[in-house]
């Protein structure tokens, strides 16, 4: 339990003014973007540097009592729940991007920083962070590095693992440690991959060391535009197949559309079934001819039109549209829910009429708008919150999607993490053994089960 | 113990004393070489030799299995070379299951006919597995473009100390699932599990493949260069840089003038063939640009070049070959560092660097080196250079004879408290590949 001893305690390393216990304030921090479940903290403090995380976790760590890091809390999977109660380690003081190494295409940051502001620092240089959840304009870049998070780009990319080098982490017992550095190859075992997408349950990490890249000399947009939502799948399959790599590849359904028009008027075709928005970047010489097989390998699948953004505010228009989707949701329903469930691409089509089926089954509208390029679903399952019927068959919807996800050779996510929903799903994917192989990952890092707790495996 | 083993993977898998000399790992005599045909097999003789505390060295096709310490001891040499099947190849869904003996290069004849290559290009790829380089994480120049292994994994089949099967990841392009530990296995040594299935992202063969080679006076003109292709939108697969001392190694015919001492560098470019072309173009103009002597664009020998450059430890018999990484901005401190080091001739290093990437190769041939402290000395003061510039040191290649009075991983080692803790909970008993790995591990 925590009481006001350790409070003074707590107050003495971060400041009276960084540490939260008035109850109605702790509320704010009692869930994430999984709204279902929520556990109220203790309490919430806020460090300004990795010793002030340090020293805060050596008290919880004496005290046994549980902590848990926390960032924007945009997370999708309840990943920064205080399950046990306990203290919420806020991250969001700590937001400085400390060094920036255009020779080495690096940059230092602490995690507190919001992703995006990473880019539009080193845009006017030409660089830019690759990966871009949707979340990029509020979530940080810590809380991106735990959860692994994605975006339309990682098609091309890769997802934020593939652009982090070393972390900083302060250890469960308080310890600092460095892992990895600016350089790619260091001896050793690589745990800070290992520390890439643990959800906060093996350390918190104070400082990261991301790539930057180049920025490309151009991009190409393409807007196509489906009757069926079969034809809008078999096209992104067979453009994968075909040897080209966009740089983005998303689908947005008919129901979608509907929403964005509300809330956009971006003025997306009348009656499609399906668009799907094709990206791609690199040097201009030879896009042409890569735009002219996307066009023609849609065109062959029955698109209606393909469109092609005209200019730089097309283009940030239309992605601005596709990153705030999930908010237009807000137009045509009081609540919806998602999960990130990934399949083959191949799997793509009998995944989108088996989600249809599931409406149906449900009496419930579900929503897509997905990365098609990676096969990362995002069904978006509306329901109404005070209708308790509607809740459990929201969730039952959204349950059997991802069952049928791992049937098909794929997982139960993508890019939003297990967090505390989802794991009670892992064993859908993992042995016994496999699972019990984890448990001892965070036993070597975290054997008294206080950073962190009830996440993933537990 | 030797019934126990036909047992398990009948007598025809067991290699006889007769062909111990093809097995030796670092001049070490294995008691037992058995090849199982499975995991199930694997599992068993890992149950075993847990059991009866034999220590077991993973074993591919051998290419790699002088990196690393000295094993402190072999019992049981666990050859993969049997487990070579593609168990799932979904070709247009670019990604492929297959298990850890087989070949590079056979994995990529097979890809290649449906147009799809798995894009590490490491030293010796006719012979190496995938699960070796898996197990020591090698890579060649076409890391700068498409990254190392650990950017392709996406699953992996582990089996553990114990002989437990256990799985990581999934066989999706994007996962967020659980822990990552597939990525504490890539490079590990083979010191925590041994990796028997691997699931890869692949991606599609390039139309074109050209490359470039550029002679420059000095350093500086070729770091120069450097700049202005890193400030460009050029997207080099490779960009590697050449010592004088090095190229005059290179067997002749392939690189025909360097009467002079010229510094090169190979630059490569893949893709749509006008994209290549185009950067070939741009490159003649930044190589003017750049007090460039003598150009060769596109270089006809590329591929033989490139061919020698990945596997330059052929052309180095007998040698002293480190592996130094630094962040750029240092690579020329570095070099003058090294030139500098003060043993009056004695030993002459050529350097090999995959520019881009930050590996710098400093290779000192030892032939008619008798003076064993001076070459102590000399690893000693190298690694103190990479270290002193914030770098990571680590030896290649080495005569066994003064493998047996260093660590190849260097004096100094990071995390190694939690990295022990690592090896504690995955091989208690310490039978996995021991003494090879940093710290002792």
């Amino acid at each position: 339990m925590l009481n006001n001893k350790i409070i003074k305690k707590l107050e003495s390393v971060v400041g009276r003014e960084y540490v939260i216990t008035d109850d109605n304030e702790l509320i704010v921090y009692e869930c994430d973007g999984f709204t279902k479940e929520k556990h109220k903290p203790e309490a919430v403090v806020f460090p300004a540097d990795t010793e002030e995380v340090s020293e805060a976790v050596k008290i919880l760590y004496n005290e046994k009592i549980p902590f848990t890091a926390r960032g924007a809390g945009t997370g999708l999977s309840g990943g920064c729940l205080a399950v046990y109660g306990g203290v919420i380690i806020c991250l969001t003081r700590m937001n400085k991007i400390i060094d920036i190494d255009f020779w080495n295409r690096t940059a230092v940051v602490e995690p507190g920083v919001i992703n995006l502001l990473i880019s539009e620092k080193i845009s006017k240089n030409g660089y830019l962070f690759a990966p871009d959840p949707s979340s990029q304009q509020v979530s940080t870049i810590g809380g991106n590095v735990a959860a692994n998070a994605g975006g339309p780009h990682t098609l091309k990319y890769g997802s934020t693992i593939n652009h982090i080098l070393g972390v900083e982490v302060v250890l469960p017992d308080g310890t600092i440690e460095q892992f990895g550095g600016k350089i790619e190859d260091t001896n050793g075992f690589d745990i800070t991959g290992l520390m890439i997408g643990s959800e906060g349950t093996l350390g918190i990490i104070t400082k990261i060391i991301i790539k930057i890249i180049h920025l490309p000399e151009g991009y190409e947009t393409f807007l196509a535009v489906f009757e069926t939502m079969d034809d809008a799948t078999s096209t992104c399959s067979e453009i994968i197949s075909s040897g080209i790599i966009p740089t983005a590849m998303e689908i947005i359904d008919d129901v979608m559309i509907n929403a964005l028009e509300k809330a956009f008027k971006f003025e997306f075709p009348k009656n499609a079934k399906a668009v799907v928005v094709i990206e791609i970047d690199g040097i201009k010489k030879g896009m042409a001819r890569i735009g002219e097989k996307i066009t023609n390998i849609c065109t062959a699948n029955n698109a209606r039109e393909v469109k092609t953004a005209k200019n730089d505010e097309e283009r940030d228009l239309l992605w601005l549209v596709r990153k705030n989707a999930f908010g237009a949701i807000g137009r045509i329903a009081t609540n919806y829910f998602t999960n990130d469930a990934t399949v083959p691409r191949t799997k793509l089509p009998e995944m989108l009429k088996f989600i249809n089926e599931i409406g149906i089954k449900y009496s419930l509208t579900i929503a897509n708008t997905f990365h098609a390029g990676d096969g990362n679903l995002h069904p978006a399952v509306m329901y109404d919150e005070t209708d308790t019927d509607q809740v459990e068959r929201a969730f039952r919807a959204s349950e059997e999607i991802m069952k049928k996800c791992v049937e098909s050779g794929g997982t139960i996510s993508g890019e939003h993490g297990i967090g505390f929903y989802k794991k009670g799903f892992m064993h859908w994917i993992f042995s016994e053994e496999d699972l019990k192989f984890m448990k001892n990952i965070k036993k070597i890092f975290d054997p008294d089960r206080l950073c962190n707790p009830g996440k993933i495996i537990e | 113990m030797k019934k126990e083993l036909i047992d398990i993977v009948g007598e025809s898998n067991l290699i006889d004393d007769e062909r111990l000399d093809d097995y030796l790992v670092d001049g070490k005599n294995s008691k037992f070489r058995v090849i199982p045909e499975n995991i199930g097999q694997i599992s068993e003789i890992m149950k075993l030799a847990f059991r009866e505390n034999l220590k077991v060295v993973p074993y591919g096709s051998g290419t790699k299995i002088n990196i690393g310490n000295i094993p402190s001891r072999v019992d049981l040499l666990l050859s993969l070379s049997k487990l070579n099947k593609i168990l799932e190849f979904n070709p247009d869904d670019l990604t492929v299951s297959v298990e850890t003996g087989i070949k590079v290069s056979d994995f990529n004849r097979f890809l290649s006919e449906k147009g799809l290559f798995l894009p590490v290009d490491p030293p010796f790829a006719d012979k190496c597995t995938i699960g070796g380089i898996t197990a020591v994480d090698s890579n060649g120049p076409m890391r700068l473009k498409f990254g190392k292994i650990k950017d392709m994994v996406t699953a992996m089949k582990i089996i553990l100390s114990d002989g437990s099967i256990v799985k990581t990841g999934a066989r999706v392009v994007k996962n967020a699932s659980g822990y990552n530990i597939s990525r504490l296995y890539i490079g590990s040594m083979g010191t925590i599990g041994i990796i028997a299935e691997i699931s890869l992202k692949l991606h599609p063969f390039p139309e074109s493949e050209k490359n470039a080679l550029l002679f420059f006076n000095d350093i500086s003109d070729f770091i120069n260069f450097c700049e202005s292709v890193r400030d460009s939108f050029l997207i080099p697969s490779y960009l590697e840089y050449l010592s004088p001392s090095f190229v005059r190694f290179l067997p002749k015919g392939i690189v025909e003038n360097f009467v002079k001492n010229y510094h090169l560098s190979l630059i490569g470019f893949d893709g749509f063939s006008e994209t290549v072309d185009w950067q070939l173009e741009q490159i003649k103009v930044l190589s003017k640009k750049n007090n460039c002597q003598k150009t060769f664009i596109p270089f006809d020998a590329g591929n033989s070049l490139l061919s020698h450059i990945r596997n330059f430890y052929l052309l180095f018999a007998d040698s002293l070959i480190f592996k130094v990484s630094v962040v750029i901005p240092e690579f020329k401190n570095v070099l003058h560092k090294i030139k500098s080091l003060p043993f009056e001739n004695k030993f002459q290093e050529a350097v090999l660097s995959h520019f881009g990437s930050g590996i710098i190769y400093v290779i000192y041939p030892l032939d008619n080196i008798n003076d064993d402290n001076k070459v102590i000395e000399l690893i000693n003061m190298v690694e103190d250079i990479a270290i002193d510039s914030g770098g990571n040191f680590m030896i290649e290649d080495i005569p066994l004879k003064f493998k047996e009075k260093v660590s190849v991983w260097g004096r100094k080692n990071k995390n190694s408290k939690i990295m022990k803790r690592i090896k504690e909970q995955f091989d208690p008993n310490n039978i996995l590949n021991p003494g090879r790995f940093v710290g002792g591990i």
